[in-house]
């Protein structure tokens, strides 16, 4: 949600009900160099979600959705998104762009349907092209938005307001569920009531806002602990969730890393042309279950947007490597290298480097060894 | 809001064991926008869904009822198809109260807005 400003941090400034008011909210939502930077932000998130090919439309999560902005490029890829954010007055903006499918009076789309669909006789029904024509206007013009979002006031610290799982005691409805699923549903599989409902969840800009505590009751630790227990809850087993941040210094990268593992995701922090100070992106890239060759964490971009100097290539390799770490802390079993050795200073910069540290020295063949004489 | 997300949407007050599915109250207004139909998205959103939360959301907001058991042969039905895709993704709740099952909690919506923001002593 909250792009880094020339000077300022917004998150620093206010809480964001309060910072996003309605000018601030139009402001963000008609500067051109947002909607770019959100736009790009989204297309690599949604990347990194890594959704089957070929699959039906997806139902995904946008957590401080804003202005919608990112949600737009989602519905673009024919997805169905339930976003939510703290700011109503972002919301509102988002709703009026018609994000959500409502038109507004002043903003008069074409209706294409029959608006009650109902008892009409279509011959294209079932016709693939549908689809397809919602995939081709990707570009992102706003003036033909899919209408496939649904926007919520809510906290991200104080837990998503959404159900588990399938939770109802079974009713009529629940008992029939499986015998009523078409025979394609159970194919495709992997969908049982253990995990929640979403099949992945994106978050441009916003989870740092949690690191900060806006009133007196607010404690970052808690408010980052409700938001993944609560996000694992509502994904599907096995589902991802990428989360695009700007952690303010390495140590709230690894509060924030660290909280996610705790709530039981797999995965780790994907950075993005690392050697760039400026194009450097962070993804918490994480997975709701237990780590997996499937759940490995994708490697970030590297080689500058605009062709910096290459000289810390071996980092980003590195990071790759240390990617498909466990949940809830996952330590060797075997007995680690002897303390202070080579082994042992590589294994712990290893460990801060996926806890989203920057300032490790880099290996060389001096890395552990002891000093000659005993000058310095 | 739509029914989608309403079926998605729970109650988290302090103390709430459940909070699904939240109840809405009589009196809220709709809107109907039309939305682009796909049986896909149906059928894959279908297992997803709680359904009979869906059918008593159907309703309280007075529309052409769902039927309480979905069959196979319901997705032949063509009828039934656009019924569900009216019901799930056309029909806006404009403005309107959730209200919480078991605390009676109520959450408003307004301009089509679910407010899910709790008070601090709810967390």
């Amino acid at each position: 949600m909250a792009t880094r400003k020339a000077h300022s941090r917004p998150e620093l400034v206010a809480p964001a009900d309060v910072f996003y008011d309605n000018r601030e909210a139009r402001k963000y939502t008609t500067n051109s160099h947002m909607i770019k930077t959100q736009h790009q932000l989204t297309e690599r998130a949604l990347e990194l979600l890594a959704l089957p090919k070929d699959a039906p439309p997806q139902l995904l999560l946008d957590l401080g959705c804003g202005s919608a902005l990112s949600g737009s490029v989602l519905a673009s890829y024919g997805h169905h998104w339930v976003g939510m954010d703290l700011s109503e007055a972002m919301l509102r903006v988002a709703v009026d762009r018609g994000v959500t499918g409502v038109q507004s009076a002043d903003r008069q789309a074409p209706v294409d349907t029959n608006p009650t669909g109902v008892g009409v006789a279509a011959p294209v029904l079932f016709d693939e092209d549908d689809e397809d024509d919602d995939d081709d206007d990707e570009d992102g013009d706003d003036d033909d938005e899919p209408g496939t979002g649904d926007v919520m006031v809510g906290d991200l610290g104080q837990g998503l307001p959404l159900r588990t799982s399938l939770r109802l005691v079974h009713g009529s409805g629940s008992l029939s569920r499986h015998a009523g699923a078409p025979v394609t549903v159970s194919a495709r599989g992997g969908e049982t009531a253990a995990g929640g409902v979403f099949d992945g969840a994106v978050s441009i800009s916003a989870v740092q806002w949690l690191c900060n505590a806006d009133s007196s009751g607010a404690v970052p630790r808690l408010r980052l602990r409700r938001f993944f227990a609560t996000l694992y809850a509502a994904l599907k087993r096995g589902a991802r969730a990428v989360l695009q941040i700007y952690p303010d210094s390495p140590q709230q990268a690894e509060m924030i890393t660290s909280a996610a593992m705790k709530a039981g995701f797999s995965g780790g922090l994907v950075v993005d042309y690392p050697n760039s100070t400026r194009a450097k992106k962070y993804f918490l890239t994480l997975c709701a279950g237990p780590p997996s060759t499937s759940t490995a964490v994708p490697q970030g971009r590297d080689g500058d947007p605009d062709d910096g100097g290459d000289g810390e290539m071996v980092r980003s390799a590195k990071r790759r490597k240390v990617a498909g770490a466990g949940a809830g802390g996952g330590g060797s079993v075997r007995h680690p290298q002897r303390k202070g050795g080579a082994d042992w200073i590589r294994k712990k910069k290893e460990q801060r480097m996926m806890r989203g540290y920057t300032d490790i020295p880099r290996d060389s063949k001096y890395t552990g060894r002891k000093r000659k004489s005993g000058r310095f | 809001m739509k029914l989608l997300t309403h079926n998605m949407l729970a109650s988290t007050v302090r103390g709430v064991s459940q909070g699904y599915p939240l109840g809405i109250a009589p009196g809220a207004v709709t809107e109907v926008h039309a939305c682009d139909f796909s049986k896909e998205f149906l059928v894959h959103v279908f297992p997803k869904l709680e359904w009979s939360a869906f059918v008593s959301a159907c309703a309280s907001l007075s529309l052409p009822t769902m039927p309480a058991e979905v069959t196979p042969a319901s997705w032949e039905d063509e009828s039934f198809l656009r019924q569900m895709h009216h019901n799930l993704l056309e029909v806006h709740v404009q403005e309107g109260t959730l209200i919480c099952p078991e605390s009676g909690r109520q959450f408003p919506v307004s301009k089509g807005i679910p407010n899910m923001l709790l008070n601090e002593d709810e967390i």
